[in-house]
């Protein structure tokens, strides 16, 4: 898990957020698309719930 | 015809033939089962709905009990929701262990003033607007927040894997399908972000816009998703290609449907079939009035599922496309077993024999008495044994 990671930004802009969050999917790929994209699943989620 | 004819492929055959208007070694039995396989265990709703394990255990125990022809996961709505949610809401489903039932609100977090926001940027819109309409806090919240949930959704992910080990490996059946998008984009407006009355509005009030807002969805989710099949999927352990299911299609007329539904669903049957491979299309509620759009779909590689239509009327609309239905609640759930077999013969008989036909309730079976026990072990056990005298001369 990556230690520069800013636990502190906030979720409400997207791109910022989004980036921040991806740097936790160690398990995935290291490519940002990829990232993007599971983290996309995670809100469609959250939507579907 | 021996009782030893089991496995994987034994049961993927089955439904290869009816679905291709062979006459099949038996008629296929297709599951529908969601709720009512916890009830029928005698497990709270709440408890099956917040644990993967106990989860993955009804899901087990149900097809050890039932003998079906395929495994349907259930963890579309037997998923740990709360797990997912932990923190930053109570999402719209709420359990009613004494009703035993999952009710959900109807919501609307998408309006008609949203269009060009959604347009122009649609993930941006569900994360910075949407989210923060379901759940108030969303803003507030900081990355920290969400750091536990990366690994409780990679647990729903790998609990998806884990039944997909389950069903071919220990139960040997094949799964429903090998790809599928989670529902077709005009599902989307109607499931997830309008509701049951904002879509229903929307499509009259907004019509140009909806259909723009769909479209959309359709280039960025199905398109591709077309494209993989059209590459070819591996097939081998899954009963269908694909599948996709029909909901909001019930508060449409046919005009509508065709703008909304069509040039998605024609897109997606265009490369199955030029893949010489089969789908399934559930259609919640009724679908024979929409016939017209499936008449020259090619014979032999779309079935699907009905609910309030009487699969003899669907035969005789659609003669190019397999039926899967016709085993009521009505007998499931109220009548002796004698007589539920005794239906389901009849069934099979007139409509099974020569290929196009696969058995399957008439609804989600939800509730404890969609069904009894003791009905649905005797159909599956009769249909598990009655084989066809047609298919061994084929």
């Amino acid at each position: 898990m990556g230690s520069n990671v800013n636990m502190d930004q906030s979720l409400s802009d997207y791109d910022k957020a989004i980036e921040e969050l991806s740097k936790l999917l160690d398990f995935l790929p290291d490519d940002p698309a990829a990232r993007k994209l599971w983290l996309d699943g995670m809100a469609d989620r959250y939507i579907k719930l | 015809m021996g009782t030893s004819s089991t496995g994987v492929g034994f049961h993927k055959q089955l439904v290869d033939d009816a679905v291709r208007f062979k006459a099949p070694a038996r008629v296929p039995f297709i599951p529908h089962f969601y709720l009512w396989s916890a009830l029928d265990q005698g497990y709270k709703i709440s408890d099956v709905c917040t644990d993967f394990e106990l989860n993955i255990k009804v899901q087990r125990n149900f097809h050890e009990k039932y003998k079906f022809d395929v495994f349907k996961s259930q963890s579309g709505l037997l998923c740990n929701p709360l797990a997912i949610l932990e923190g930053i809401g109570t999402g719209f489903n709420v359990f009613n262990d004494d009703a035993e039932s999952i009710e959900i609100d109807d919501f609307q977090i998408m309006f008609g003033h949203d269009y060009d926001a959604f347009l122009a940027d649609w993930r941006r819109f569900l994360w910075e607007v949407m989210l923060p309409r379901k759940f108030p806090e969303w803003n507030n919240l900081k990355v920290s927040d969400l750091a536990r949930h990366i690994g409780t959704y990679r647990e729903f992910t790998s609990h998806l894997a884990t039944l997909s080990e389950i069903a071919t490996k220990e139960l040997a059946l094949p799964k429903m399908n090998a790809v599928a998008p989670a529902f077709l984009p005009v599902e989307c407006f109607y499931m997830y972000w309008m509701g049951l009355q904002g879509a229903s509005k929307e499509v009259r009030r907004n019509p140009g816009k909806f259909q723009d807002a769909v479209a959309l969805l359709d280039k960025e989710i199905i398109d591709p998703f077309v494209e993989l099949v059209k590459q070819g999927v591996d097939v081998s352990e899954s009963a269908f290609v694909t599948s996709v299911t029909f909901l909001a299609q019930n508060f449409m007329n046919s005009k509508q449907f065709g703008q909304y539904y069509w040039p998605t669903v024609k897109k997606i049957l265009d490369a199955v079939t030029g893949q010489d491979q089969i789908m399934h299309i559930f259609a919640e509620g009724m679908i024979i009035r929409l016939a017209d759009f499936f008449r020259d779909v090619e014979k032999g590689h779309l079935a699907i599922q009905i609910e309030q239509d009487s699969p003899y009327d669907f035969v005789k609309a659609l003669p190019n496309v397999a039926c899967i239905g016709g085993v009521t609640t009505h007998y499931l759930g109220h009548t002796p077993a004698d007589e539920c077999v005794a239906y389901v013969k009849r069934l099979i008989d007139d409509l099974g024999t020569s290929g196009g036909f696969l058995l399957a309730p008439d609804k989600m079976m939800s509730y404890r008495r969609d069904a009894k026990g003791e009905n649905l072990k005797a159909v599956c056990d009769f249909v598990a044994e009655y084989w066809l005298a047609s298919a061994q001369e084929v």
